[in-house]
């Protein structure tokens, strides 16, 4: 279908665009295509997304790739328990100048880049999550009494790891709401591990790789990706699709109201449909299909969901649950 | 605003869905109509044969309901760029963009994204067309036909298996072919036999006891036929009649007896036989509680009985009578009801049974006026 598509126009370059940052990544994270492609979405979609792996799968090789390729200026946070909210935003220090006059001066923390990684943000304290999760909602941040805007473009990964839970702290539901995205980095395919000997034995690739776009560039398509067409038979399945999750509403499906506790808010229909207009756009397309919808369903409601206990305890997880719902609406559509 | 490369396809597949539409409609019509026949030899197979035109009549607003609906439903745009988006991979693109050509652009859409949106369904246009033609008819007609064939057949079948009705039953049901049933006639209420034999009995049971005694050689002669006097048997049968509750020996039945009581003998009251005494009641003899203490004493048959017997049997082996097999339901239902007749001509002799009945105890004229006054109250009422 790729060689029907218009070849003119600002839709036309920009899915040239996002088409190479694919292949230029495709190339330094290797056999992880859908993870970036994912990630590309959410970075165009404005959202913020959380990566969840085991230690060693790439993931900080994939958001300094992701930086390098995209031209962003990153910086990275490893979270710890005793790491501080001014850690992360920054804080007045004690200046003295040349003069001898001395001054406090405002010292941005890592949050000021425009890509961060924030590794295992599940250890840090509920009291530095909350001001990192407040800095990527409000996109600001209050020091003194003074407003520090954040940069644009402006994107969060964070990471935690599944295992070793012990002496974290689990996030809660409504900060894990923030995240646009919830990605799961699988394990690769024993011929992804060949190629990663062939790609990234002896150097970091990331380090060398040349940008194919800049912060304008990912403004202009965050901007573009706005103007895709959104038509009422889309907006309709958007909505049965949240509906869908939701276990006192009608319309529901019998899935939802077996296992699920809570299902996703109204936030997750706004990062549902401007996921999909991402998608839409890097499928050359200006207009958003129910394929796009459903291809980012799973990613944007994974985290937005919670089970009952009681289907937790009889082994249900929520990918299982959520594929069978998607399932569902999909064959409703 | 749309294309017309994107009106073109839209046409060919709203031929499509239509024609998709009209083989439904046929195939509906298909099961439909073998239901219906079906229906049809059930129904004739319980109920008698079933008029062809109503089955006829039913088929035609059958398909004429389910074609001419399928027909009237012309698919609209909005269905057929549903469908195209649905099973040709048409990617949402043709819904959209009826939607905008419908509604128009929304306000924040530029002008970029909807030229984008018609260049991309102008440019997916051949690949559907393409994928339209290889696409397989889904609605086949195969086992709806062979249902409707067969089931045809089988009403058919069961319709010339059942047996034809006769003339008059025929005659009788094209006054019901509205009903769709035609139902055999119920056999005749008053046939020239039966109402013979209502005429005997009235006649005999208007003959006044006066005839009897006018003629008093033939009583206690008993019914036989071949009395020698050679007197009609209709006054035998009034003298019968007005002689019912005599007691008539087995013997005074037969031939010989008969033919010796010829000379108007009074015949011998028979040994066991109680000699009825003239009690006036009216009741069969022997009924009286004394009758009955007597030993031996039984009911007196009844004197009308042996001659419509007689005559019924001979009506019966008549070669008319045996000339249509066919009738064979008929003429039992006839003989039945003939014999229903005599049943209740019989029963009403013995209602209207004289009180006189002794052999040597004659009406007073009183009496007789009583006895004659209701017998015409009964042929009246009769």
């Amino acid at each position: 279908m790729n060689a029907t598509l218009p070849t003119d126009g600002v839709f036309a370059d920009a899915h040239r665009q996002i088409q190479d940052l694919r292949a230029l990544l495709d190339r330094v994270i290797v056999g992880q295509s859908e993870l970036v492609s994912q990630l590309i979405t959410a970075v165009f979609a404005g959202g913020h997304v959380l990566i969840e792996g085991l230690p060693g799968l790439g993931k900080t090789h994939l958001a300094k790739a992701l930086a390098a390729a995209l031209g962003l200026h990153w910086a990275r946070v490893q979270c710890t328990p005793d790491l501080m909210p001014a850690d992360v935003t920054g804080g007045e220090i004690y200046v003295t100048a040349a003069g001898g006059a001395s001054t406090f001066e405002f010292r941005p923390g890592p949050v000021f880049a425009q890509l961060v990684l924030v590794d295992e943000i599940n250890r840090a304290t509920p009291r530095t999550q909350a001001a990192l999760l407040e800095a990527m909602q409000e996109r600001q941040v209050t020091h003194a009494g003074i407003t520090h805007r954040l940069p644009v473009p402006f994107c969060v990964l964070a990471t935690q790891n599944p295992i070793e839970l012990e002496g974290t702290y689990p996030l809660p539901e409504a900060q894990l709401d923030r995240f646009m995205f919830k990605l799961k980095v699988p394990f690769p395919t024993r011929e992804s591990l060949r190629g990663m000997l062939d790609v990234s034995l002896d150097a970091e690739p990331s380090d060398t790789l040349q940008s194919v776009a800049g912060p304008a560039d990912v403004l202009r398509i965050t901007e573009l990706c706005r103007s895709v067409l959104l038509g009422e038979r889309c907006k309709e399945a958007a909505v049965d699709l949240i509906v869908a999750t939701q276990p006192a509403v009608g319309g529901t499906s019998p899935d939802a109201r077996r296992h699920i506790r809570y299902g996703a808010s109204p936030r997750a229909l706004q990062s549902v449909v401007r996921a999909a207009r991402v998608r839409a756009l890097m499928a050359g397309r200006a207009h958003v299909d129910i394929e796009d919808l459903a291809v980012v369903a799973l990613p944007v409601l994974r985290h937005r969901i919670l089970l009952r206990l009681e289907s937790e305890l009889d082994g249900l997880d929520v990918e299982s649950t959520l594929a069978s719902i998607i399932d569902g609406w999909r064959l409703r559509l | 605003m749309t294309p017309p490369d994107v009106q073109t396809l839209l046409e060919a597949v709203r031929r499509r869905l239509w024609q998709v539409q009209l083989l439904a409609a046929v195939r509906r019509a298909l099961w439909g109509t073998a239901g219906w026949m079906l229906l049809v030899a059930v129904v004739q197979l319980g109920s008698g044969p079933v008029a062809v035109g109503v089955v006829l009549f039913a088929l035609a607003v059958l398909w004429v309901a389910m074609v001419g609906w399928a027909g009237y439903r012309r698919p609209a745009d909005a269905a057929c760029a549903l469908w195209v988006d649905r099973h040709l991979g048409g990617a949402s693109a043709f819904t959209t963009l009826l939607e905008l050509d419908r509604t128009g652009p929304p306000r924040a859409a530029p002008v970029q994204a909807v030229q984008h949106l018609e260049a991309f369904a102008s440019a997916l246009v051949p690949q559907c067309r393409s994928l339209l033609a290889a696409r397989q008819n889904p609605v086949h007609l195969s086992r709806s036909f062979t249902s409707a064939l067969v089931c045809t057949g089988l009403a058919m079948l069961v319709g010339q298996m059942l047996p034809g009705p006769a003339a008059a039953p025929q005659q009788q049901g094209r006054g019901s072919v509205a009903s769709g049933i035609v139902k055999p006639a119920p056999p005749e209420a008053d046939s020239p036999e039966s109402a013979a034999l209502v005429n005997e009995i009235a006649s005999a049971l208007r003959t006044s006891p006066s005839d009897v005694a006018a003629s008093p050689e033939r009583h206690g002669a008993g019914n036989a036929p071949a009395a020698g006097t050679g007197q009609a048997n209709d006054d035998s049968q009034a003298a019968m009649a007005a002689s019912d509750a005599h007691a008539i020996s087995d013997g005074s039945r037969g031939p010989a007896s008969g033919a010796a009581s010829g000379a108007a003998v009074e015949a011998p009251p028979m040994a066991g036989a109680t000699p009825i005494a003239g009690s006036g009641s009216g009741r069969d003899a022997g009924d009286s509680r004394d009758e009955a203490a007597g030993s031996g004493a039984s009911r007196a048959v009844r004197g009308t009985i042996p001659v419509q017997r007689f005559e019924l049997a001979a009506r019966r082996s008549s070669a008319d009578r045996r000339a249509d097999t066919g009738q064979a339901a008929i003429y039992d239902e006839e003989s039945s009801k003939r014999s229903a007749v005599a049943k209740q001509g019989d029963a009403d002799p013995a209602a209207a049974t004289a009180p006189v009945a002794a052999t040597d105890s004659w009406l007073t004229s009183t009496e007789t006026t009583y006895v004659q006054a209701w017998l015409k109250a009964s042929a009246r009422q009769r």
